[in-house]
Formats: C-alpha cells, sequence, structure tokens
C-alpha cells in the first residue's frame, strides 16, 4: 500500500519534472544560427537529410571504394588478422567522458582543412544579398574536404558575438577583420574571405561578382598544396 | 531538408535542456550549447543527442575547473561507501521502501512545477543531470553511467538521493503542507 503511494509520488513528480523542463528552451535566434552553422558545415549531408547531388556523387564513389576496401580485407579476416580493429570500433561512438576530478582538460580535437571560405554577413547590409548566391555556388562547388566554409552573421550584437566565438574557435579572428580598434576587430559585412589558417594569411577577398574570375583562381591554385599536406 | 533542419533544431533544444539541467541558469545553458555546438563542428562530430551530451557536459566540468569551483564532489554515498554494481538489487529495494515510509501517509498535491524551480536549485550538478537523463529523456542508470562515465550503482544514488531532497525542499516550501 505504502509502496504504492511512493509509486504515485514519484510519478507524478517525473511528471511534473517532464513538464518544468519541456518549458526550458533556448532563444528561438540562438536555435536557428546554430541549425545554420550545422548546415553549412555540412551537417545536412547523409543521414541527416536530403543530400545534394555532388555529395551523392562523392559518397557513391566512397561506397564503391569502401566496398572494395570491404572485399579485400574479408579473406585477411577469417584468417585471424584482426589488429586495432576492436580499438578503432569502440573509438567511434562517443568522446570519452571527462573524470570530474584530476588531471587538465585534454586539447580539443584540431580542425583539418587549412583552408577557410568565409562569408561576413548582416541583414540590413544591402551588398549582403548579392554575395549570398556567390557564395551557394562556391560551397556548391569547394565546400568539400579541403575546404571549410562558414558563415559570420553580425547582424545583431548577439549574432556577432556567436561569430566572433566561431571565428576564434577556427583561428582566424586576425582575418575577418578590416581593422582594428583597440581590442575590438572591424568587420565589413557582404564579402567572402579565402584564409589560410596555417599561414593567418587572407589569399582573397571577394565583394563582387567582378572580382569572382581571380578569387577563384586563387582558391583552386590554393587547393592542390591543401590536399597534398593532408596526404602528408 | 527541412525535416533535417527540425532534427538539428530539436537537438539544440534537447541540448539546452540537458545544459540547463546542469547549470539550473539560462544563460550559461545557452552558452554551454553554444560551445559544444562549436566542438562538434570542428570535430565534424556525429550529431546525435548522445555526443552533445558528453560535449555539453564536458565543456560544464572544464567551466568548473576554471572558475575554481568544486562542482562534482567525490562520487560517493552519504555514509562515505562509494556504491558499484554489487548488491545494487537489493540497494534499490532498500531505495523504494524508504521512499515509501517517507511518503506514507502523505498526498501529491504539494508538487507543482513552479515550486521546482527552487527545490531543484538545492540539487548538485549531478543529481539535477542524472535526475534528467532518467525522467526527461528516459535512459536507464546502466545507460547513463556509459554516457557521463559513471558505475551503474552511482547513477541509482544520485537519482536516488536527489529525488529524495527534492521531496524534502517540496515539503518545506511555505503554504506547501496542506
Amino acid at each position: 500500500m505504502r509502496a504504492g503511494s511512493a509509486d504515485v509520488i514519484r510519478k507524478r513528480l517525473e511528471e511534473k519534472l517532464a513538464e518544468y523542463y519541456g518549458q526550458k528552451s533556448p532563444p528561438q535566434s540562438s536555435v536557428e544560427r546554430l541549425v545554420r552553422d550545422a548546415c553549412d558545415a555540412g551537417a545536412t549531408a547523409p543521414g541527416h537529410g536530403s543530400p545534394s547531388r555532388a555529395a551523392s556523387a562523392r559518397f557513391g564513389v566512397v561506397g564503391l571504394v569502401a566496398a572494395f576496401a570491404l572485399l579485400a580485407a574479408l579473406p585477411a579476416y577469417y584468417m585471424g588478422v584482426r589488429a586495432g580493429r576492436d580499438g578503432a570500433a569502440s573509438a567511434s561512438a562517443l568522446p570519452p567522458a571527462k573524470p570530474a576530478t584530476g588531471s587538465a582538460p585534454a586539447a580539443p580535437p584540431t580542425l583539418k582543412p587549412r583552408l577557410v571560405l568565409a562569408r561576413i554577413h548582416a541583414d540590413w547590409c544591402p551588398r549582403s544579398p548579392t554575395i549570398a548566391p556567390l557564395f551557394q555556388e562556391l560551397l556548391d562547388r569547394y565546400g568539400n574536404d579541403a575546404v571549410m566554409v562558414v558563415t559570420l552573421d553580425i547582424t545583431s550584437p548577439q549574432t556577432r558575438r556567436q561569430a566572433m566565438l566561431l571565428a576564434d574557435s577556427l583561428g582566424i579572428v586576425g582575418q575577418i577583420g578590416i581593422a582594428y580598434d583597440g581590442d575590438m576587430v572591424k568587420l565589413e559585412p557582404g564579402m567572402i574571405r579565402l584564409i589560410d589558417r596555417d599561414k593567418h594569411d587572407v589569399m582573397a577577398t571577394l565583394r563582387s561578382v567582378d572580382e569572382r574570375p581571380d578569387f577563384e583562381r586563387t582558391l583552386a591554385l590554393a587547393l592542390p598544396s591543401q590536399s597534398d599536406s593532408d596526404m602528408r | 531538408m527541412s525535416r533535417s533542419r527540425e532534427e538539428l533544431a530539436d537537438l539544440v533544444r534537447r541540448g539546452y535542456r540537458f545544459a540547463y539541467s546542469l547549470t539550473h541558469e539560462s544563460a550559461r545553458a545557452d552558452d554551454l550549447v553554444q560551445d559544444a555546438w562549436l566542438a562538434i563542428l570542428r570535430a565534424r562530430g556525429p550529431w546525435t543527442i548522445e555526443y552533445l551530451i558528453v560535449a555539453i557536459r564536458n565543456r560544464f566540468v572544464d567551466q568548473c575547473r576554471r572558475e575554481g569551483l568544486v562542482r562534482f564532489s567525490p562520487l560517493q554515498s552519504e555514509d562515505g561507501q562509494v556504491p558499484d554494481d554489487a548488491g545494487t538489487a537489493s540497494a534499490m529495494d532498500a531505495m523504494v521502501a524508504a521512499e515509501a515510509e517517507d511518503s506514507s501517509g502523505s498526498d501529491d498535491s504539494w508538487i507543482d512545477v513552479e515550486m521546482l524551480e527552487p527545490a531543484l536549485a538545492t540539487l548538485r550538478a549531478e543529481e539535477r543531470a542524472v535526475l534528467y537523463l532518467a525522467v526527461v529523456e528516459e535512459r536507464s542508470a546502466s545507460a547513463i553511467g556509459e554516457l557521463l562515465g559513471w558505475p551503474r550503482g552511482t547513477v541509482l544514488s544520485l537519482i536516488h538521493r536527489a529525488r529524495g531532497k527534492l521531496r524534502a525542499s517540496l515539503r518545506c516550501e511555505p503554504g506547501a503542507r496542506t
């Protein structure tokens, strides 16, 4: 009888807790911005929705190669050559949870691509809408593993803060601004920059359609060296 | 495409709720989710709730260390015993019996959503987090333990303690006893 009463109270408490946390929600603007960043970074690619045609083709090729690799590996597998396989499988599931006490946190994972295509965007900027289709084309054409494509939205102080956090995490704060005023980075919306993260260098800036040929030429020249360094 | 965006938005909201359960502050929870989201962006990690939860929790631990706060105390129960998997069943029986004893003669009219805010503030961060994962995300103690890197017995102990504290806090609310 008592146990039944405890169950009722526990259940009611859990219902109220679920209701309480259900009421908690982040600002809609934050949700939209994070979703947009994730989409820009390719989170909507395979497994997360409808991939683009180019992405489908790319993953089709990768799948074919993977199938051949699997077929080649099968005999070795059955002969008992399984070195390193178990470790790789367990490492792919989740990042290790940090102990609550003990040593300092491990260094965060580093981003592989050296090249970053960064678009500075603001809703109030008249040039931003003209840059948007150019950026989309660059994203479709070059948004692969060799180039990271990001949008830095500086429409409002809040989005600007998040944009600076993103730029800081990528190590490109010094390359996205047009001038510095003390600690403040002056940003100019309506432009796309090609940045070499390793050299902390702005390789090219695109502000209009006229500048596109030069910009793409620079990008095309930068790409082979990028892939070479990845292979090394 | 739109379905995928909805899934991502849902992921952000669930991550935020978990972050809120840790921090109990909306601004800090928002910051934690942003940081964890960026970490997944950089790692190109899987866009799953499990990965996001671990990333948020790791960042929260980092924050506590930076601020010099000891939010995560050693994982042991009040009597000094570290719970483990052995004897979990008997421990659970004892917990249920204790809860039944505590709640004898009481009704559930004192539970109100508004009263949960201050009551939850009396809990430690890890107690709120495991309670959230168990009750709202409906995860088993084993799953929570695997996620946070704790033994199952520790998780059960934390949930039990959190429930007990919550009940005690709610009963102490002025006007709650009718």
